[in-house]
């Protein structure tokens, strides 16, 4: 069977707690896509869609509440990461990333619509 | 003329109810007056899992604009879900076209018991419906850790009573085919029917980032069944970790994805929880979080209710992928490592 190979580092767990910085650690709690398409199998797991294939033809696309759950909290804890540094970069980083979150806030359970009276 | 502003509906459908999809016509602003939200599948297509999907649940009781009442009835919704199941140690056929009670080898499955261990009931108990605990501290609420070191007690020694099982079960891409270099789908049933809601899996082949859950709850016990599956062919490759392996070795699936490599390294630096902590003390919302989350776990499991299976110890691997007609990748071969070192 298998032994370590430099290359293939998946076994090497101590040399990647040592290389990994606390950004990239955060960002990996971030899904490569908040949006679904028929590629993308792996959203909404346990919901009652479980393993459904999801189609969404343009223009109209689908927002899948179950890949932005996983999204939404692992940026929130980079929000607070990023606001502990005293470099002002990833500060202000911190800072850009929070307004998305605010952003969120607007328009996750419902939006608001101006209408004319 | 005036504007006002009028509250519509995208993710939250009212009565406690998320919808799991929203569609929405994205050539339009989000606020424009044309826009139009509708649920996928209608509003009985819910997001009222107390899995990962319960995190979107927290940021709307959190974050959403909800009034009390809502926010109050976003958990009756779930509250059902959320169910108490004992592992007796009973298998069921590990193959999902075999209607026959057998194990891997096909024997017929033996009376061993361990058990019961009370857990909370899975979807399909795969290991990515513990993903909330990695990035909410739901750790810090005595009878979740509970309830979860429960899980892992299941999750290993189930993987040990099936026999001729070197690894454990999560949703996960399915094998690829070697004639066409395509995968063959999404296995998104796999985990162990025994104690799911779903119990018609299919459990041939097993994937690395089963373990993170485990690692959550016993570092050296997880990483000693991260080695294992790691251990077969192919299962490491210029990137890492290979998405999962047939039970029986005759095949791989020659990809990568971030839900079968980094919920495990992620796990082995113990979550993101910590940080989510910090920042939810900071926004005054972190004991509410405690609360409401002893009071639903304990509706179910504490309060005098019996816990079973505590002083189970967890199990650890006593099989190995067989060598079949995989190959390892030809950059992650021993022969290729030595290869290195000689021309160094």
């Amino acid at each position: 069977m298998g032994g370590w190979n430099p290359e293939c580092k998946t076994t090497n767990i101590s040399g990647i707690q040592s290389n990994l910085s606390w950004f990239w650690w955060i960002s990996t709690l971030v899904p490569v896509k908040s949006y679904c398409d028929s590629t993308n199998l792996g959203l909404g797991k346990s919901s009652a869609r479980a393993g459904q294939r999801v189609g969404a033809p343009s223009p109209r696309i689908c927002h899948n509440a179950d890949t932005a759950s996983e999204l939404l909290w692992a940026v929130y804890a980079l929000v607070q990461v990023l606001h502990q540094s005293d470099a002002i970069e990833f500060y202000q980083l911190g800072d850009s990333w929070e307004q998305w979150l605010n952003y969120t806030k607007t328009n996750a359970a419902k939006v608001s619509i101006p209408d004319t009276a | 003329m005036n504007t006002s502003l009028t509250s519509t509906q995208v993710f939250y459908r009212g009565n406690g109810r998320v919808c799991s999809v929203v569609d929405l016509n994205q050539t339009l602003l989000p606020s424009d007056q044309a826009q139009n939200y509708s649920c996928e599948g209608g509003d009985t297509a819910l997001l009222d899992d107390p899995y990962e999907g319960e995190l979107f649940t927290w940021w709307l009781y959190f974050f959403g604009g909800l009034s009390n009442a809502d926010k109050q009835d976003l958990w009756k919704v779930k509250r059902p879900q959320l169910q108490a199941v004992n592992y007796t140690g009973s298998i069921v056929n590990t193959s999902y076209d075999d209607p026959v009670l057998t194990n891997y080898s096909g024997d017929p499955v033996k009376g061993k018991k361990i058990g019961p261990i009370t857990v909370q009931k899975g979807y399909y108990f795969s290991s990515h419906e513990s993903w909330k605990l990695l990035e909410m501290p739901y750790l810090d609420v005595p009878i979740v850790k509970r309830v979860f070191d429960n899980a892992e007690r299941v999750r290993t020694c189930n993987s040990v009573l099936m026999g001729k099982n070197a690894g454990m079960f999560a949703s996960v891409n399915n094998i690829t085919d070697p004639t066409t270099g395509q995968i063959d789908g999404y296995l998104g049933p796999a985990g162990i029917p025994s104690v799911a809601v779903n119990q018609e899996q299919e459990l041939d082949v097993i994937t690395p980032y089963s373990v993170f859950p485990t690692i959550l709850s016993n570092l050296s016990v997880g990483v000693a069944w991260y080695k294992n599956m790691l251990d077969a062919r192919g299962m490491q490759n210029p990137y890492g970790s290979t998405e999962s392996t047939r039970r029986d070795g005759t095949g791989i699936s020659a990809f990568v994805s971030w839900d079968s490599k980094v919920t495990t390294v992620n796990a082995l630096l113990g979550g993101v929880s910590r940080f989510v902590r910090a920042q939810m003390e900071q926004d005054s919302i972190y004991h509410e979080f405690i609360n409401v989350t002893t009071t639903e776990y304990n509706r179910v499991f504490g309060n005098g209710k019996a816990l079973s299976g505590e002083d189970v110890e967890l199990c650890l691997p006593d099989f190995q992928v067989p060598v079949a007609n995989v190959s390892d990748f030809t950059m992650c071969s021993n022969a290729s490592a030595v290869s290195r070192a000689g021309n160094a």
